[in-house]
């Protein structure tokens, strides 16, 4: 009873230094590219998930638009109540159907296969906060907002019956306008932050109560080398992505060509740090079959963007059993 | 009350006025402007201005909204009866919930039509059109460009 209780004591200790020291090792990670499509997006994408249950991808656009880009390339407009504003969207609840969360206003809109309106229900809004950001991860919504009256950034979990939970908050900033702002990504059970500014931290929190992971920061080590020729003030991340082992996350510089593409290893730690000279930025990633979505800037007017799709292969398999790592499989 | 609209709407028009009046001398002064500092051979930047609203909170402990605060982002609204003050629609930052294309590009949260017409100066003195979309970047790949980035990002090893 004595030993059993000192493993149950022990063990937890066990698998923090397993998971903060140990990295699972990955292997080399190597990007294929499978398809390429023009995209109309006179100017950019504000977000994109994918449906898992068709393939297709829903992707939003900073005018408010909407599409569903299907498994064999086409691209279907949806059909979106006036005056929407997307924080995000998700698929279903039913097939083909799509979930919006307004953030502005506060509601949750949900859409039959057809686009028509079936439910409109509000969702909790906060005094002073500004919603940034949301990710559905099952049947639960995760929403960051930057709470302007106590100046700092809050992760709400909120409750499909009412209700929310307070999942990470910083601590308060010297400013409004310093508030940090980290984009969100679904990963497993938990999802994945990473801070939209330099130092361009990810902590990946989980949905339920456990602790927060921090990843190792892109910049220590002597990687600061890397962006010492620019200003890092112009340098922006995008959201880390799952892997099957590990995530990936673009940083990218807002005042050239330049891209960092950071793969972390299972346990959080930096394992490779890519710079590259191309517009290109990973949005999207599908572990389920090893799919990254990025976007590619191929100019100017009506297809500015192209949507990547490239396939991962670890040129040494991963061996996830082996090592133990903080990271759950992803969904 | 959406003050910050007004404001980024009257910013617009002038952007709007600017270019009708002389598109080539706007979208000129555009690219090449000092808040458009040109920075590389295809690229140009327009910084953002503080312009639109938040919510603060004041000596009484009770939040209000006033301007200049968090550039292109939310309007603001004060319920009177309430005493709250929530942030509304985004405002002249419309779109503003995602900052960043997803290509790295830009910090875009415009719906403006093409980059760089927030930023303009009129002849003879710096009028600055308030711009309320964070970092703009105008982009001007050639052909070859843009198939070198095919080329070298077909593959990549990390």
């Amino acid at each position: 009873m004595l030993f059993r209780r000192l493993i149950w004591l022990l063990a937890p200790l066990a698998a923090e230094r397993a998971a903060l020291g140990q990295s699972p090792d990955c292997g080399a990670l190597t990007l294929t590219e499978r398809a390429a499509y023009p995209l109309s997006a006179a100017f950019g994408v504000s977000g994109a998930v994918s449906d898992p249950a068709t393939g297709d991808l829903l992707i939003w656009f900073p005018d408010q638009s909407a599409i569903r880009f299907t498994r064999s390339g086409a691209t279907i407009p949806l059909s979106l109540p006036p005056e929407v504003t997307i924080t995000a969207l998700a698929p279903g609840p039913e097939p083909g159907g799509v979930t919006i969360l307004d953030g502005a206003a506060g509601t949750l809109l949900r859409l039959d296969r057809e686009g028509r309106l079936a439910l409109s229900e509000p969702i909790p809004r906060f005094e002073g906060e500004a919603v940034d950001v949301a990710v559905r991860v099952g049947d639960r919504w995760v929403i960051g907002s930057r709470d302007l009256l106590r100046r700092r950034y809050v992760l709400r979990r909120l409750e499909p019956g009412g209700g929310e939970t307070i999942l990470y908050a910083t601590g308060p900033a010297a400013s409004v306008a310093s508030v940090p702002r980290f984009q969100l990504t679904a990963n497993g059970t938990a999802v994945l932050l990473a801070e939209l500014m330099a130092p361009f931290r990810v902590h990946r929190v989980p949905l339920d109560p456990g602790p927060v992971r921090d990843y190792e920061p892109v910049l220590a080590g002597g990687r600061a080398e890397l962006v010492a020729d620019t200003a890092l003030s112009l340098w922006r991340s995008l959201a880390a992505l799952p892997l099957d082992c590990g995530a990936i996350q673009t940083v990218a510089d807002l005042s050239s060509l330049s891209r960092l593409l950071v793969r972390y290893d299972g346990a959080g730690r930096v394992a490779r740090v890519a710079r590259v000279e191309a517009p290109l930025g990973l949005m999207l990633s599908r572990p389920e079959d090893r799919m990254l979505v990025g976007a590619r800037r191929t100019g100017a007017g009506g297809a500015a963007l192209e949507l990547v799709f490239y396939e991962w292969r670890w040129v040494r398999a991963p061996n996830l059993s082996s090592h133990p790592s903080f990271e759950e499989p992803s969904q | 009350m959406k003050p910050s609209r007004s404001w980024c709407a009257a910013a617009f028009g002038l952007g709007a006025l600017l270019i009708v009046a002389a598109p080539g001398l706007a979208a000129q002064q555009a690219l090449a402007g000092p808040l458009a500092a040109q920075h590389a051979a295809s690229t140009s930047l327009a910084y953002k201005q503080p312009g639109c609203w938040a919510c603060v909170i004041g000596s009484g402990g009770f939040g209000y909204c006033e301007g200049g605060h968090v550039p292109g982002y939310y309007n603001c609204s004060y319920g009177w009866l309430s005493g709250t003050c929530i942030p509304t629609s985004p405002g002249c930052g419309g779109g503003a919930l995602l900052p960043l294309d997803p290509d790295g590009s830009t910090q875009y949260v415009s719906r403006a039509p093409e980059a760089g017409v927030f930023a303009a100066v009129q002849p003879g003195e710096e009028a600055v059109v308030r711009n309320c979309d964070g970092v703009v970047v105008a982009r001007r790949l050639t052909e070859e460009q843009i198939t070198d980035f095919r080329s070298r990002t077909a593959s990549l090893d990390l």
